[in-house]
């Protein structure tokens, strides 16, 4: 496997400990998330273990951190496709090669939006609600040694991934936008959400199988009514309240349907 | 482990630091820190629910959690909520307190015993403790700010020391407070529980039994209001058959 190391004399390879520190900071990209310049502080943990080991005047350490210093966010898991890529570009501008901070700031920005429009596709909209269904649906057998496996299975995929893309974007430096614009990203996001959707209509299915199995407990009228009140909610307050609030707001309406169906 | 039975005691101690440690590794881990969803109510509940010596309680309160709060996403200004620390905090307090969880959530008895509406109740109180948690999270996220302005020194003086150990104050205080609050939530649900059971009225109980039956239909709308209702409605349609079918006539 290439990935980090130079495949030819010329290439710069990234240290294992520098790796190794820039992965761990990488971990906590978000720890400092700000309302103003979002993940700029973690972007700076981030590259301090290269720019700690590289030997640069006190100049460039404070060119560096006002480059920084600005706006930056993208999607956690993705982010070492950035990281790597700026590491880089870094690298080639402490060498001394042709590249101007206008180049570094634009290719940071460019792929921050592309990582973080792709990350919140496939992970917070598509698998991330697709794989806690899963969860649900195993907690409702009552495996609770299989949701933790689940999520430990999901954990161990996520690290593989970041650790892999900080040595891609490295190894790729500009270039890592090639790899990111392949239609595999496509079809990742459109599976993705295909999986979403499945596992919701399952949830429904199972949801109104349950409602008949419990039947006369239940009671007919009060089980149609709590599904009209569940779907609605969600359509009515389109995504302005949060999901606690909802379920607070849904407590009088639940007891006016009690009453009325007793 | 199992959860300690009244007194004080190192065992006790020793318990309590262990919901803390808990407490401040889920909050870290729900937006600060690796972001592996161990931080998600279900398995944070789990979790919690282990340490309390009864993971079955975790998996009833945390699954219902979780499916309510399905649509939320813990993304950068999205993130104003805590989760994390109300299902560890919340559902430790209720088993320490004595709260049993139901055989099965499809069973008859989880919905005509008399305590049926404790799991309710628990659902209610894991809610309002994530929403008054948010505030903290906003203030916590307002210091942020405040500590990542005062890192600008370090674009005049070239000093990554002062950056990086501003992070780090960062991580701290997510996890601080996800200590603290779970601490707080355990204790605050073991002195409502007791209440709450001697002085719910009825019609309360009747409306808070009901309350689970709700939470599947509200993450469905959810997530159909978040993907969109048109496009992928045929997919919809043909699982929702799929799991009506499996579970009516096989399972």
């Amino acid at each position: 496997m290439t990935v980090g190391k130079p495949t030819s004399p010329d290439e710069p390879a990234l240290e294992a400990t520098v790796r190794r520190g820039v992965f761990w900071r990488l971990l906590s990209l978000q720890a400092s998330w700000n309302d103003q310049r979002m993940q700029n502080l973690g972007l700076l943990a981030c590259l301090a273990p290269w720019l700690n080991r590289q030997e640069l005047s006190s100049q460039q350490v404070r060119s560096c951190c006002r480059r920084y210093f600005g706006y930056f966010n993208t999607n956690p898991y993705l982010a070492g496709f950035v990281v790597g890529g700026l590491l880089r570009l870094e690298h080639a501008r402490a060498a001394g090669r042709p590249v101007s901070e206008r180049d570094v700031s634009g290719f940071r920005d460019t792929l921050a939006r592309v990582c973080g429009a792709l990350g919140d596709q496939i992970l917070w909209l598509g698998l991330r609600p697709g794989v806690m269904l899963l969860a649900c649906g195993l907690a409702a057998l009552g495996r609770w040694q299989l949701v933790l496996a689940l999520v430990a299975l999901v954990t161990l995929a996520q690290l593989w991934l970041r650790w892999r893309s900080l040595a891609m974007g490295f190894r790729l430096g500009a270039d890592v936008v090639d790899v990111l614009s392949r239609p595999l990203w496509r079809q990742a996001v459109i599976w993705s959400r295909r999986v979403g959707l499945s596992l919701t209509g399952l949830l429904i299915g199972v949801y109104f199988a349950s409602g008949f199995e419990l039947g006369e407990t239940v009671g007919t009228g009060r089980f149609l009514g709590l599904t009209l009140l569940g779907f609605a909610l969600p359509a009515l307050v389109r995504q302005k309240t949060s999901a606690e609030a909802q379920l607070l707001l849904s407590l009088p309406f639940v007891w006016l349907l009690v009453v009325a169906t007793a | 482990m199992n959860a300690p039975v009244g007194g004080g005691g190192l065992e006790s101690v020793l318990w309590w630091a262990g919901l803390a440690l808990l407490g401040a590794l889920v909050a870290l881990d729900e937006h600060s820190l690796v972001q592996s969803w161990f931080g998600q109510p279900l398995p944070a509940a789990v979790l919690a629910g282990a340490l309390a010596g009864q993971p079955q309680a975790g998996l009833a309160s945390g699954l219902l959690l979780q499916l309510a709060v399905i649509g939320n996403l813990p993304v950068g200004a999205s993130y104003r909520l805590d989760t994390g620390s109300a299902a560890v905090g919340m559902t430790a307090g209720a088993v320490l307190a004595g709260w049993s969880a139901p055989a099965g959530l499809l069973a008859r008895s989880t919905w005509t015993a008399p305590a049926s509406w404790q799991l309710g109740w628990l659902l209610v109180c894991m809610a309002a403790a994530s929403l008054l948690g948010g505030v903290l999270v906003q203030g916590e996220q307002r210091t942020h700010l405040r500590w990542m302005l005062s890192g600008y020194r370090s674009v005049r003086d070239g000093d990554l020391r002062r950056l990086e150990q501003l992070h780090g104050r960062c991580l701290w205080l997510t996890g601080l407070r996800g200590a603290v609050l779970t601490l707080v939530w355990a204790q605050v649900s073991l002195w409502l529980w007791p209440v709450a059971a001697a002085g719910m009225p009825e019609p309360a109980r009747a409306a808070l039994a009901w309350l689970p039956l709700l939470v599947p239909a509200l993450a469905a709308g959810t997530l159909l209001e978040r993907f969109g209702y048109r496009p992928g409605w045929p997919l919809v349609a043909a699982s929702a058959v799929t799991g009506f079918v499996v579970v009516s006539f096989l399972v």
